[in-house]
């Protein structure tokens, strides 16, 4: 294979961009994309913006340039020279990675998160999502005759693609988020990262797709420009390459339901417990209707304490979690952020004015009817998504406990909780 | 003198259809055979083949002596292939065109100012294709296919769809190139093509050779003088066509005696006839 041929593609396909309109469009529709996304609340639009775009980008940039060459005849032309299919690949491949790649980074920079640049697993998630869709896209460019029959699929492959983390958020009862590709990529992108082992089960799976999709790409190039095929499109490498991609996401999905959601009492008795879900673990004191955090692991940057008991209203306390000084900087920023943010602006006013309180970085409990640890449930990453996607549709008070029901019943906390909790305190 | 090409018992089916049905032929160095054929003949099935682009069913293949079936890169750097379509980047200038093909070749922008200059584009290399007229277009496709000098050139249909003083102009280069000792195999249904330019053509119907030899001998061999007489009869004019040669002598004396000739035209023989005899007649 020569690099230097793979290169003379990469180059050309850069020059065909600034010539060509349509695929013009294609590369700018992206940065319109994310100002739009940049503006909304990033805390929860972050990472689908991230990757929706690039799905955008890897899927259709890189199908288009595939199909275009094959419109033009351009394909047959370039294939009748020394350059093989392995270093067309390469080219195509290697130009729209780096087209992925540079809006990633402006995300972060529109979205004001440079704190992923110095998180090495963020980063690698970054990398394998984007050449995920790369790879695919340049296997569906190979394989569609041209766009119209590319864009039957394309609605459905970009939903399939971006939507990880929005599936899961619009699935009350059972998290389905593990089955689409971007959920892992958009957990590691987390403010709050993830568990070290959770980092290193994300970027596990975004890396079997990476690696399947890799050698979907390269075995059905391999077939598809080599002389033997007549005619044929569909290639036994590519059913086992694409079933070996379904299979990594069916087993991240099962592993999302069954692990990604599921929050385990580690320690109960009437004075402690201590829960730990995916994401993170946390440590409470209870006295009778209060709780304190006592030890809040993996959040360097965050402290909590109770602030008030809501009076009159015995199932609901509520937590402030503020933090600490090493963060405050960066807190700060994000508090900028958020005030330049017209919707969450409008919330938090709300949310002082009934509470008497700043809420805009509040972490609620609540306690149940039965059982006060029945319905606990915590940590603000999780919360903040609440807070974003859904309280904005909701009223007040009304809001805030149906948002605490679809969560806690998405973390089963409660069937946990009904085996070892010691009861009401 | 070396065999550029050697094509022997070469059979192609796609499914149940037949393209190809062990076709022969072969094309030595520096000469210009023509591939004819009605649509659907089997000639781009046979340029395909032998660009490496499919395998054949049967049959054997060599090509400056590699089989582009097996190795089909090994014979690339050697060939320069014209498709049909005028596959080009319409958005690119002329000179683009060409250069993203010379340097896939390991050539550069020195060889794409020479066959730039060669194929007399100077004036519009920096003009986007999208710009050009067809025969200009058609044009930079040989010179993208010439840049890297290559010893063997196939022309999928090189003159179909220009206009006469595009056509020319490309048989000018087509010439140009016969004269430097390229060999060339050409496709076309055109017979003017073939006529002024190939030492031998091969006539193909429905994936099978038909006929082959240079027009000179085709011609001979399936001449067909015929004479077209004008012969006034008291006042009405009549037109006699006379096909055989030995009634010559005798239908003019009977004609003499019907009335008076006014003219005796005789026609030279054309390869059209002679296509369609071979090709025409089976459809």
């Amino acid at each position: 294979m020569s690099f230097q041929r793979a290169f003379i593609i990469l180059q050309k396909d850069l020059y065909w961009a600034k010539q060509n309109s349509k695929l013009l469009a294609l590369m700018v529709m992206p940065v319109f994309l994310m100002l739009f996304f940049s503006r909304l609340d990033s805390g929860g639009t972050f990472g689908f913006s991230l990757s929706f775009i690039n799905a955008f980008v890897g899927i259709f940039s890189t199908s288009y340039l595939i199909t275009e060459e094959k419109n033009k005849g351009t394909l047959v032309s370039l294939l009748t020279t020394p350059l093989k299919g392995s270093e067309l690949l390469l080219g195509k491949f290697l130009f729209n990675l780096i087209l992925c790649l540079t809006f990633t980074l402006l995300s972060m920079l529109l979205n004001n998160r440079f704190d992923l640049l110095t998180r090495p697993f963020a980063l690698l998630n970054c990398f394998f999502f984007a050449g995920t869709t790369c790879f695919f896209g340049y296997t569906l460019g190979v394989f569609f005759k041209n766009e119209k029959e590319m864009s039957v699929l394309a609605p459905f492959l970009l939903i399939f693609f971006a939507m990880g983390d929005a599936m899961e958020n619009l699935s009350d009862q059972v998290p389905i988020g593990g089955f689409f590709p971007s959920y892992h990529l958009v957990q590691s992108l987390k403010e709050v990262p993830p568990l070290l082992s959770q980092q290193l089960i994300h970027t596990l799976f975004t890396a079997l797709m990476f690696v399947s999709t890799f050698f979907m790409a390269s075995l059905y190039t391999k077939f598809y420009f080599s002389n033997h095929r007549d005619g044929k499109r569909l290639s036994l490498s590519l059913v086992l390459t694409s079933l070996a991609f379904i299979s990594v996401l069916v087993v991240s999905g099962f592993y999302t339901m069954e692990y990604g959601s599921q929050a385990k009492l580690n320690k109960a008795n009437k004075e402690a417990f201590e829960i730990e879900t995916q994401n993170w673990k946390i440590q409470f004191d209870i006295d009778r209707r209060r709780f304190f955090i006592k030890n809040v692991i993996d959040t360097k940057a965050r402290q909590g304490y109770l602030v008030k008991e809501k009076k009159n209203d015995p199932l609901k306390v509520f937590l402030s979690v503020r933090k600490l000084k090493d963060a405050e900087n960066s807190f700060e920023k994000r508090k900028k952020h958020f005030a330049s943010n017209f919707r969450r602006q409008v919330m938090a006013d709300e949310e002082s004015k009934i509470f008497g309180y700043d809420a805009r970085n509040w972490v609620y409990l609540y306690k149940g009817e039965q059982t006060v640890l029945q319905e606990v449930i915590c940590g603000d990453e999780i919360f903040q998504w609440g807070l974003d996607q859904k309280l904005k549709k909701m009223k007040g008070y009304e809001r805030n406990f149906k948002t605490f029901l679809q969560l806690s019943k998405r973390i089963k906390i409660q069937c946990k909780l009904n085996q070892n909790s010691t009861g009401n305190p | 003198m070396e065999k550029v090409l050697e094509i022997s018992g070469l059979c192609k089916t796609y499914g149940k259809f037949q393209a190809l049905n062990h076709l022969d032929f072969e094309i030595t160095a520096g000469e210009c055979v023509g591939l004819l054929g009605s649509n659907g003949a089997g000639k781009s099935t046979t340029i395909r083949l032998i660009t490496g682009q499919m395998r054949p069913t049967s049959g054997h293949i060599n090509v400056l002596g590699e089989d582009p079936s097996k190795e089909p890169k090994k014979i690339h750097p050697y060939i320069g292939y014209i498709p049909d379509n005028q596959a080009l980047y319409e958005e690119f200038s002329v000179f683009n065109n060409i250069e993203i093909f010379a340097k896939l070749y390991g050539k550069g922008a020195k060889e794409t100012e020479w066959i730039i200059e060669q194929i007399q584009l100077t004036e519009k290399k920096k003009e986007k294709i999208k710009n050009l007229s067809k025969g200009l277009r058609q044009r930079v496709l040989i010179a993208r296919a010439l840049v890297h000098r290559p010893k063997f050139i196939l022309l999928d249909e090189p003159t179909t769809g220009l206009d006469p003083s595009s056509a020319e102009a490309i048989y000018g280069i087509l010439e140009g190139l016969k004269k430097e000792g390229t060999t060339l195999l050409l496709t076309t249904h055109l017979m003017n093509d073939v006529d002024r330019l190939c030492d031998k053509i091969v006539f193909i119907n429905r994936g099978e050779k038909v006929e082959e030899g240079s027009p000179r001998e085709l011609k001979r061999k399936y001449s067909l003088p015929t004479v077209d007489v004008q012969i006034k009869i008291g006042e009405e004019i009549r037109y006699h066509s006379i096909e055989k040669k030995e009634n010559w002598v005798r239908e003019l004396a009977q004609m003499e005696n019907e009335g008076e000739i006014l003219s005796i035209n005789s026609h030279e023989p054309k390869l059209e006839d002679i296509f369609i005899k071979l090709v025409g007649s089976a459809h």
